[in-house]
């Protein structure tokens, strides 16, 4: 009621309408979903801020100083290391220089524990694009070069701190966010395949078959989760290597999230079926599966996309609590929630927070972005609609 | 009635621009009207002539990113164009001293309350009424707007009234506050036509009586030329003509109202083309529906064994479709006659009844008696037109895959093939065939009928069911859709039923007309015959009751009311 008057005023003389077409500037649905997600300040953030994990997780070898399991004895629980541009030379003059400081150490034999004073007379010169570890990048080139490090590779560097066996968090974490928000992704979009297919058929047929795959989905939804996930994730056989439990766990958390996407799908289904374009395929001698992915399905893409987005984060979280648990994916695999698990004792806690703090708080960036991003789709989707 | 000398609302200059993507545009631009007391001023125009924005710039109700940017709205001492937008001052007078009734009936009353309590609350606000004093308002309102047994009515649920009714309480909450101008934004577009009748009488009292100055807003020739005073004509955004009613409608000097007062006319009678080529006098019959019916809800209990009745929406229908006619099928709303159609393909299944199927080559079918293969057969044959040309195109798929989609799914074309098809198709009906890449967004409401229409023919039909294909478009385009039909049926020797709620229409395409009414035909003979001359009661309260498009000739008060034969209720 309250849209501006948008009627074409060549309706009088169709045969003006052509001449008058090319005036006005015709947007695809997909520019205008742009548009209206662009006004969405906080959801363009989240949006570079998935951007930008995802490229970390692709790069992550790159990016990452050290491998997961570098050890250094000497370095266990260290605490994060700061940055310095300055350095100060004993003879008073400076030079412009990125670098840390390296640790004395001292041990308290008493209470077992040791502690780290910088010393800043052990100037660590850092610099980018450096020789390190060598690896090997996406299983297909050998290089040692990292986007970051000290310059000197027999030098550690902890811009996170360490944890027990000394390994960087930093690095750890850069690898982490490569499993972690894979994880999402996959798991999503085996939930997708199925949401999509037992939505659609529910919201399309109705009647029995409706009723049938609602019960399910709500005895589904009913099963506590937890002890569910703890149950399949005990099946798992010990001897399994790391990328096969990977993927059992992205099945079992997946199995269980795809009903909120059938039912917002059948949902969607049932309000499209009424639709008169749907009665006019029916007319125009379409068969079933032509009516649901030919002309119903595409005209929730946007819909399904900013579902998708919103169930991410909840698979992330899942992965995470079930690896915090114990129960999901193992170290040597390194996921935000493997890198928790070692924050479970208070000890570690006391001593080192940074273990507990930084995964957290990768966690949450993650799902909020995620959140963000999906309101932000989700108001967008309907651009015909204002 | 005397011009008082000086206006209740004067209107001067106003602008009303809306601050789009690219620029701004402006939908009410430099209007100047005066609303008297005692006068209802008709402000006519086609959709998108910015005529309801006018309407809610009164009242301040325009909201963003709309707003008034210039002129100025005269009431009493204050400029309401100068009032802010959610300010005391405006609240003062919406409601109270300016009352407004809405297009939507169902819409714009609140289902969780009573009607009563929707009609105490404006008494209770403006008036400060005391509850008890508020409640036998209330009721004395309703007895204006002639609710019967308001006593009783007055604590009954929006819902358990019809369209018409709560339209009546739109009416009595509008008037609530006694107030001195009434908007009426398309009051009546929502109802039936006899409905419609008995809604504007009682409008038309009650602002005689009153006193109060009025302001109509309709797309409808006729609705203006029955109770307006004095018209102003909007086009996309101005006032290109205004006087009384008398001068506008006989002595018009802009172009655009006599294109207006010219397509409203033409419906008045048969189409030119009708007089020449009568039917083939050999005509054979290509439909014919005996008994058919529908009955929805029917329950039946474990055993099998009925337990409710259900509603029947279309009972013992029976018609012969004639090769090369056009059959219209008239009805209110509820009457069945889109239930009807959609029988008729089995888009909806009836319970009762055959449709017979001849088709000029080859054995005639039962259409109730086909698999979905041998209905997929017959949908090749008989095609469909939709009311709405907004919902019934897929808006994710272009106009060249939404005429195509018919002629691939049946192998007909496809490749280069289906693209020449397709721009043969829209030059048949009236577009550039190099307008096939776009989206149905991207065309206005008459183009969007053509697209449909094209969708329909793609696959050389015998014959075309039209449900209310015309009654979503503005009346100048109403007209060239019907002529394109005509024209089209005509070269392609079609047989058409044409199903509509506007008599005009049917009068103007249809050669033969069945009348429908609680799901059955009352009626069924020569479209002339039935528009000039009709036999049954209820036709002739539903063609006395049209608006006729001369305000020397009213209509409305010729008027024959139908009273239902079962309930005997005596009227007002």
């Amino acid at each position: 009621m309250q849209t501006p008057p948008t009627e074409d005023p060549h309706e009088m003389d169709p045969h003006l309408a052509g001449a008058a077409g090319s005036t006005t500037a015709v947007a695809s649905q997909w520019q205008l979903v742009a548009w209206r997600f662009g006004r969405h300040k906080l959801a363009v953030i989240a949006l570079y801020v998935i951007v930008f994990l995802y490229l970390i997780g692709i790069f992550a070898e790159f990016l990452a100083p050290y491998a997961t399991d570098t050890t250094r004895a000497k370095y266990t629980y260290a605490p994060p290391q700061g940055i310095g541009l300055i350095v100060h030379q004993p003879d008073g003059g400076w030079y412009f220089g990125l670098h840390s400081f390296g640790y004395d150490i001292t041990v308290d034999e008493a209470a077992m524990r040791r502690s780290f004073t910088p010393n800043p007379d052990k100037v660590i010169p850092l610099g980018f694009f450096v020789h390190g570890e060598p690896y090997r990048f996406w299983y297909m080139f050998d290089t040692d070069r990292h986007l970051f490090g000290p310059t000197d590779p027999k030098d550690m560097v902890y811009l996170l701190g360490s944890d027990r066996l000394g390994r960087d968090i930093l690095s750890r974490m850069i690898h982490a966010t490569r499993i972690s928000m894979s994880i999402g992704l996959v798991g999503v979009a085996i939930s997708l395949c199925l949401g999509i297919f037992l939505g659609s058929i529910s919201g399309f047929y109705g009647g029995r078959v409706d009723t049938i795959i609602q019960r399910v989905i709500e005895i589904v939804s009913a099963m506590p989760t937890i002890p569910l996930w703890m149950g399949l994730a005990a099946a798992i056989p010990l001897g399994w290597p790391p990328t096969r439990v990977y993927f059992t766990v992205i099945a079992i958390v997946s199995l269980l999230g795809w009903t909120s996407l059938a039912r917002e799908v059948r949902g969607r289904f049932f309000s499209l079926r009424g639709e008169d374009f749907v009665t006019a395929a029916r007319l125009d001698g379409a068969s079933e599966m032509r009516i649901i992915f030919r002309h119903m399905l595409p005209s929730i893409t946007s819909h399904i996309l900013a579902m998708v987005t919103l169930a991410v984060p909840a698979m992330i979280i899942a992965e995470t609590s079930l690896s915090f648990l114990g129960i999901g994916l193992k170290p040597p695999v390194v996921s935000w929630g493997v890198l928790l698990q070692d924050a479970q004792n208070l000890r570690a806690i006391s001593n080192a927070p940074w273990l507990l703090l930084f995964p957290s708080l990768a966690v949450m960036l993650a799902v909020l972005a995620f959140n963000f991003l999906g309101d932000g789709l989700r108001d967008a989707a309907d651009p015909y609609d204002a | 009635m005397t011009h008082d000398p000086t206006p209740t609302l004067s209107v001067r200059n106003l602008t009303v621009q809306f601050a789009l993507r690219h620029g701004t545009l402006s939908a009410v631009n430099d209007v100047s009207f005066d609303l008297w007391p005692g006068r209802t001023l008709g402000l006519v125009g086609e959709s998108g002539s910015g005529k309801s924005v006018t309407a809610r710039a009164l009242m301040q109700l325009v909201d963003p990113p709309g707003s008034i940017t210039g002129g100025q709205i005269l009431f009493g001492d204050a400029d309401i164009a100068k009032m802010p937008r959610r300010g005391t001052e405006i609240r003062r007078i919406r409601g109270a001293q300016i009352g407004m009734i809405f297009q939507e009936p169902m819409s714009s009353l609140s289902p969780v309350h009573t009607v009563g309590s929707q009609i105490v609350e404006v008494l209770r606000l403006h008036l400060k009424l005391s509850r008890e004093g508020a409640r036998a308002r209330a009721i004395e309102l309703m007895r204006l707007v002639e609710i019967p047994d308001p006593e009783h009515n007055i604590d009954r649920y929006t819902f358990e009234f019809s369209g018409g009714m709560r339209q009546r309480v739109m009416i009595a909450i509008a008037l609530a506050g006694d107030p001195d101008v009434l908007i009426a934004d398309e009051p009546t577009t929502a109802l039936d036509v006899t409905t419609q009748a008995e809604v504007l009488d009682l409008i038309k009292r009650i602002q005689r009586e009153r006193g109060m100055s009025m302001l109509l807003i309709t797309h409808d020739m006729g609705v203006v030329a029955e109770i307006a005073d004095d018209v102003a004509v909007m086009y996309r955004g101005k006032i290109v003509e205004s006087g009384p009613v008398d001068q506008v409608f006989h002595q018009t000097t802009h172009p655009y109202t006599q294109k207006l007062l010219a397509s409203a006319l033409k419906l008045e009678r048969a189409a030119d083309q009708k007089k020449q080529d009568l039917r083939p006098p050999t005509a054979r019959v290509i439909l014919k529906v005996r008994q058919l019916g529908k009955t929805f809800g029917a329950g039946s209990n474990a055993y099998g064994a009925r337990t409710t009745q259900g509603v029947r929406a279309v009972q013992n229908v029976s018609f012969d479709l004639l090769e090369g006619e056009s059959l219209g099928i008239v009805g209110e709303s509820g009457s069945g006659k889109t239930t009807l159609g959609r029988l008729i393909l089995r888009v909806i299944e009836p319970t009762d009844g055959t449709i017979e199927y001849s088709p000029d080559t080859g054995q005639s079918v039962d259409i109730r008696a086909l698999n979905k293969a041998g209905l997929r057969g017959i949908y090749r044959q008989i095609r469909f037109v939709f009311q709405d040309p907004f919902s019934s195109l897929n808006p994710r798929m272009s106009v060249r895959q939404i005429i195509g989609e018919p002629l691939q799914i049946n192998g007909i074309a496809s490749g280069q093939g289906l693209v020449s098809k397709v721009s043969d198709l829209l030059e048949m009906v009236g577009l550039e065939p190099a307008m096939m890449e776009r989206y149905p967004h991207a065309f206005s409401g008459g183009q969007r009928q053509r697209i449909g229409i094209a969708r329909a023919l793609a696959l050389d039909p015998r014959i075309l069911i039209a449900d209310e294909a015309t009654s979503a478009l503005d009346v100048s385009v109403r007209s060239q859709i019907l002529d394109l039909l005509l024209d089209l049926q005509k070269r392609l020797t079609l047989s058409v039923i044409f199903i509509s709620h506007d008599i005009g229409v049917v009068r103007y395409f249809c050669d033969r007309v069945a009348v429908m009414r609680h799901g059955e035909i009352v009626e069924i003979g020569d479209a002339q015959t039935i528009c000039t001359s009709p036999t049954h009661p209820y036709t002739k309260a539903l063609i006395s009751a049209v608006p006729y498009p001369d305000p020397r000739t009213p209509r409305m008060n010729q008027r024959i009311r139908f009273i239902e034969p079962q309930t005997q209720k005596a009227p007002q």
